[in-house]
């Protein structure tokens, strides 16, 4: 594979497109000049801090709700561990001890505890599935950091143009926040799932 | 089978994600588990104190990445023995043979199962053991 090649393709086609969007931009500012649309300019900016806002909300509430998730499961998964060992423990003593009367309750009994400890085992299991599912907190929020970043980069476009048109305009619209990149969601680079992770690791001897 | 009293760092700059990954681990008989919010912190934790036998990190993290932290491990006498497992959301592959030939012992994408975890854990385990 010749790299050397690619590289001068791809960047005489950069060079190509940065004159495109440069010829573009300069017809949108001449637009906006003779056409005086920087009020509706003014008006998408100002949707931006808003839209930041509401992502930020939606951040916070699962931040809130997976932590209170968290806590009440961890505050049960022991119950349902103690309540198996309390039902065998309790199943071993009747079925040891020999009881004159009622037999067929102990011998009901003994099947009833073998089943709520059958059950405790579901929960037990169940729990655990809900708290794998709040790793849902950790990519989503993430993506709504990215999200959030992009609308303060087009924020900031739209302000610098409007600085230039509209000088009236508050630069009070403009926040910048140092937020974390997140996943490379669906990047076309990226494997598929922990078994590609596995075969790509193999390739790699490890 | 590891000794369920293995003291593990586990390093996320996600409070959330640092709770599930004990809780899995916990799950797994681990209990003796430790956290740090990012490499800098990690790093303070293993060097100050010689009695970790395993790392489990996250690659993307303010001030000292995971992977930054790994080579800074593979770099330490004291500490290159250490085992460390990157659990991450990053999927790209370049992140992942970036991570092996940096000396990761294993690589658990997000989101991930306790089923996961243990196999991997176990795969590791295997191998230090031969």
């Amino acid at each position: 594979m010749d790299k050397t090649k690619t590289n001068k393709k791809s960047s005489s086609l950069g060079d190509f497109r940065v004159e495109k969007i440069g010829i573009a931009t300069a017809k949108l500012h001449r637009i906006l000049k003779e056409l005086g649309h920087t009020r509706g300019l003014e008006k998408t900016a100002s949707t931006m801090p808003d839209a930041r806002e509401r992502l930020s909300f939606i951040d916070k509430s699962m931040h809130e709700s997976s932590e209170k998730t968290i806590s009440a499961l961890e505050a049960s998964l022991p119950l349902t561990s103690r309540n198996r060992v309390t039902c065998s423990e309790l199943s071993m003593r009747l079925a040891d001890t020999k009881f004159v009367n009622n037999q067929e309750l102990v011998m009901e009994t003994i099947s009833k505890l073998g089943e709520i400890s059958m059950a405790e085992e579901s929960v037990h299991h169940n729990l655990m599935q809900i708290m794998e599912a709040q790793e849902f907190r950790d990519v989503a929020g993430q993506m709504v950091n990215k999200i959030v970043n992009a609308a303060v980069e087009i924020e900031n476009i739209l302000l610098d143009i409007l600085k230039e048109y509209a000088p009236n305009t508050k630069d009070s619209l403009i926040i910048s926040e140092g937020l974390t990149s997140g996943p490379a969601i669906q990047a076309k680079d990226s494997v598929n799932g922990q078994d590609e992770v596995d075969d790509l690791l193999a390739s790699l001897g490890l | 089978m590891a000794d369920g009293n293995m003291k593990i760092l586990v390093v996320d700059d996600f409070s959330t994600m640092r709770r599930i990954v004990r809780n899995l681990l916990k799950e797994l008989g681990f209990t003796n588990v430790h956290e740090a919010e990012d490499g800098v912190d990690a790093l303070k934790q293993l060097r100050s104190d010689n009695s970790f036998e395993f790392v489990v990190s996250d690659w993307n993290m303010p001030n000292m990445t995971g992977i930054e932290l790994l080579r800074a491990i593979r770099a330490d006498a004291a500490l290159k023995h250490l085992p460390v497992l990157m659990v991450t959301a990053e999927a790209k592959r370049e992140n992942i043979i970036e991570a092996a030939q940096a000396g990761a012992n294993g690589y658990v994408v997000k989101p991930f199962t306790a089923a996961t975890l243990d196999e991997k854990l176990k795969k590791i385990f295997q191998t230090m053991q031969k």
